[in-house]
């Protein structure tokens, strides 16, 4: 398992800084920016390219190793396998939502099996896309604490009290299961550490199997939840908490000017992309006349 | 069985932020029925050390001799031979134990282990109900769902569910812990009466009373290495503090009113009664 | 030392009786008083009440017979609140009365529920974590932090709402002996700190009962005896018959007794015992 991926890492960067509330805009901002279609696929590998470039800096930025990214890729490989038997096996252009561009030329015929290399550039867009969007996903949490982020979804959701949304308590409600993760994995280690000895082997054995030895695990792991639930509710009570009762802050989001810059900048980015999406525009014949098809 | 500990290294999350070498270099031996000790301060590396020895863990340099298992570097653990021959000899009841039941009765849960070692149901179940009969508890309590049952009677059927499939070493953990003066000293003489019968004890614990009274040796850990193996009584005698080891309370009273100006002989003391004996000799006998 | 009933009655159960099933009684016509600025300890073994008193005098159990007493007023539904914010409590698990997400969040939680405006919530997050030598870690997470230290922080945020009364529910039973000198060694310094502080621990650590001011003994939901420690280990059969041990102290005593050299009745506890004997 890989650990390091989509977890907080404490450092000092400005991405760390930023307020979760405009970190969380921009980066859905950035996320529609990746998944725009467009209308070549010159146009789709320049704006990838930039998104990349974009995202690179990004995780620069927050310290997180694209090596860690690769890493989560290799978890990956069967759907890559996946990705590219399919766009090269099927026929041409049967795949919904993503055209395939014959323009590119065919890459092989074999007695009447054409594979185009449009069928390699769909697959490998998909793939970038898939990439991007766990690398900006890491960018959000490694650069924010769990904690921010709830507080940061709760302001969000707070209009929704008009209709009585319970934004106060889903947000305590994440806050503290975040809060025991660690917890329950731990729970989890310990427990498996145990049934081990009892002879339980997790990895190996059939079905029948294999339900006993989750259940040795599962079983147990709910009961040490559920008291460990019961003691926490205890516990806050004692500490005189009140799900209705209004309450200050000791976290509080305070946003600075820097916030604006970054927020401004990616939704100036989101409305550039759109415009290239919705007008078809070709920088290419734009600027150079070229005609790159 | 005796068991060995030679040149153990391990560390936790290697090649992590998180690495952290638990264990540095550990060698010892444990001999066959004994009632083995091992203490030291929290984090020390006493419970990695005895998760080697089911080899729940495998070292990443040396060597650990079980009888004639060796647990030793492998890339994966499963390319380990006969673990679970291992982990039928050594049984491990770890710290707060009540958190492994998991079947719908009582019975159920203490054959589980014993049909995972190959026992058909029925002799299973017999060998459950001889160690039910063990911790003391008796045929009411077969059918009974274990989670309805207080702390320490979970605990017992916990202990029991080790004990079904007669391991020859039994390694615990801090069995006491949570429990009432009396509830621990039942539970301890429950381990002092299988340790009578011939299965060897190696006993993970933060209370220096309960080596003192049970064990007849003691390894002590610190930062990772085992510093020494000693006869109880020989080790209280020193200065363990450093080791961030309390002193049991006959030898911690003996030490202060030593260092208050009292003449004792610390070297017959062993319990309350040789202690006040110790003291009324220095007085000059009985005034 | 003034005597017990010379001090102020600060928190009194009249016929305390309990039942969670409504067949056995966990707790049994329970009566008792505890003095301000005292450290009580109530002991018994596991299932003979103690935690089920705590319980109630919290408010988490409800539908009791008897009544209790706090700060001179009798506890209903209409002051419930405002009572019990006056009385803090540490729990057993370190792990599960964390609520917040690191130290300083935990501290903060009884004073966000308690609506302390956030500049005042700062100085008093920075005493009590300076008080309870947990400083240096607001910022840590309670994954990274020994079993000692989470209750120190449950300890700082306990503290943080000036309470009168301090409940210790076995808070030390899951510690080691590193953690459970620190605690001990910080339950002291707070009643150095606040004298009329009264700390009442629920513990069946016989040698922190023998350390304390007043004993009271629970026994199958039975209060059996009540009294100075020095009163209540005297009656070892009845201790006995609760299945309690003696305090290293009383049996160190009663075997020298037994063979013939007298301790005078005056020496009352572990220190003076050393003293006296190396006089």
């Amino acid at each position: 398992m890989n650990f390091s991926l989509g977890r907080y890492i404490p450092y000092e960067s400005i991405i760390h800084k930023i307020d979760p509330r405009a970190k969380i805009v921009g980066i859905i901002a950035l996320m529609v920016c990746i998944f725009l279609p467009m209308r070549s696929w010159t146009m789709t590998a320049t704006s990838l390219g930039l998104s990349t470039i974009l995202v690179i800096i990004l995780l620069a930025c927050t310290r997180t190793g694209i090596h860690n990214i690769l890493g989560s890729l290799k978890s990956m490989w069967f759907m890559v396998i996946m990705l590219l038997l399919v766009y090269t096996l099927m026929p041409y252009n049967s795949l919904p939502n993503i055209p395939v561009d014959d323009n590119l030329g065919v890459a092989w015929n074999l007695n009447g099996w054409t594979v185009y290399w449009g069928s390699f550039a769909a697959a490998g867009t998909i793939l970038m896309r898939l990439v991007l969007m766990i690398s900006i996903t890491v960018v959000l949490t490694a650069s924010t604490k769990p904690l921010d982020l709830t507080y940061a979804f709760e302001w969000y959701l707070t209009p929704l009290k008009v209709i009585h949304f319970p934004a106060h308590e889903v947000a305590m409600t994440i806050s503290i299961a975040l809060r025991f993760i660690p917890t329950l994995m731990d729970d989890t280690k310990r427990i498996m550490k145990a049934q081990e000895s009892r002879g339980v082997d997790f990895s190996h054995g059939g079905l029948g199997k294999k339900i006993r030895a989750l259940s040795s695990l599962i079983v147990p792991l709910f009961v040490s939840a559920f008291s460990r639930s019961e003691e926490l509710a205890n516990a806050m009570e004692c500490r005189g908490y009140d799900p209705k009762a209004k309450r200050t802050r000791y976290r509080i989001l305070r946003w600075k000017w820097f916030d604006w810059v970054f927020l401004i900048l990616l939704l100036a980015i989101l409305a550039l992309y759109i415009y290239v999406c919705v007008s078809g525009f070709d920088p290419y014949n734009f600027f150079f006349g070229l005609t790159l098809q | 069985m005796p068991i060995t500990f030679k040149d153990v290294f391990f560390t936790h999350d290697p090649n992590t932020p998180l690495a952290a070498n638990a264990l540095k270099g550990v060698n010892f031996e444990i001999e066959d029925g004994s009632f083995f000790a091992i203490v030291g301060k929290t984090g020390c590396g006493k419970s990695t050390l005895i998760q080697h020895i089911n080899a729940l863990l495998t070292p990443m340099s040396g060597e650990i001799r079980v009888g004639e298992f060796v647990n030793h570097p492998v890339k994966k653990k499963r390319q380990l031979k006969k673990v679970p021959e291992l982990r039928r000899e050594v049984g491990v009841v770890f710290q707060f134990p009540e958190y492994q039941l998991f079947e719908e009765t009582v019975e159920k849960d203490v054959a589980f282990a014993p049909k995972n070692f190959g026992l058909k149901e029925k002799e299973a179940l017999d060998e459950a109900h001889k160690a039910l009969s063990l911790v003391d508890l008796d045929e009411s309590f077969y059918k009974r769902s274990p989670f309805d049952l207080s702390g320490g009677e979970k605990r017992r059927v916990a202990i029991a569910g080790v004990l079904a499939f007669k391991p020859k070493v039994l390694v615990i953990d801090e069995p006491t812990a949570g429990l009432d003066p009396v509830g621990a000293e039942e539970m301890m003489s429950l381990f002092q009466r299988i340790h009578d019968e011939g299965t060897t004890i190696i006993l993970v614990t933060h209370d220096m009373d309960i080596v003192l009274k049970h064990a007849d040796k003691v390894a002590v850990m610190d930062d990772g290495k085992c510093v020494g193996v000693y006869d109880p009584k020989e080790l209280f005698k020193e200065d363990i503090s450093s080791y961030s080891l309390d002193d049991p309370l006959v030898y911690g009273f003996a030490k202060r009113v030593k260092q208050k100006g009292l003449d004792l002989d610390v070297s017959s003391i062993k319990d309350v009664d040789s202690l006040a004996d110790a003291i009324i000799a220095s007085k000059g006998g009985i005034l | 030392m003034p005597t017990l009933d010379e001090k102020r009655t600060i928190l009194e159960v009249k016929g305390l009786t309990y039942s969670y099933d409504g067949e056995k009684n966990a707790l049994n016509d329970v009566s008792f008083a505890v003095f301000e600025g005292t450290h009580t300890a109530i002991i018994g073994h596991n299932g003979s009440g103690k935690s089920t008193m705590a319980k109630l005098v919290m408010g988490l159990l409800t539908g009791y017979k008897g009544e209790i007493w706090a700060f001179g007023e009798k506890l209903e539904k209409s002051n419930m609140r405002s009572l019990r914010s006056r009385i803090g409590i540490v729990f057993q698990n370190p792990d599960n009365q964390f609520v917040g997400s690191t130290v300083a969040d935990d501290i903060a939680f009884g004073l966000e529920n308690r609506q302390i405006p956030h500049d005042e919530m700062q100085k008093i997050i920075e005493e009590f974590s300076k008080e309870t030598n947990m400083e240096r870690y607001l910022e840590r997470e309670p994954s990274n932090l020994s079993g000692g230290q989470k209750q120190r922080v449950a300890i700082a945020g306990v503290l943080a709402m000036s309470p009168d009364i301090v409940f210790f529910d076995e808070a030390t039973a899951m510690l080691d002996p590193k953690g459970r000198r620190e605690i001990s060694e910080l339950v002291m310094r707070m009643r150095k700190r606040n004298p009329k502080l009264t700390v009442i621990s629920i513990t069946h650590d016989i040698e922190e009962a023998a350390k304390s001011d007043h004993v009271i003994v629970l026994e199958g939901g039975n209060k059996i005896l009540d009294g100075t420690p020095n009163e209540v280990f005297s009656h070892e059969e009845k201790l006995r018959e609760c299945n309690l041990s003696l305090p290293f102290f009383v049996t160190l005593k009663n075997a020298l007794k037994s063979k013939g050299f007298n301790v005078p009745d005056d020496i009352t506890d572990i220190n003076a015992l050393e003293d006296y004997l190396c006089r």
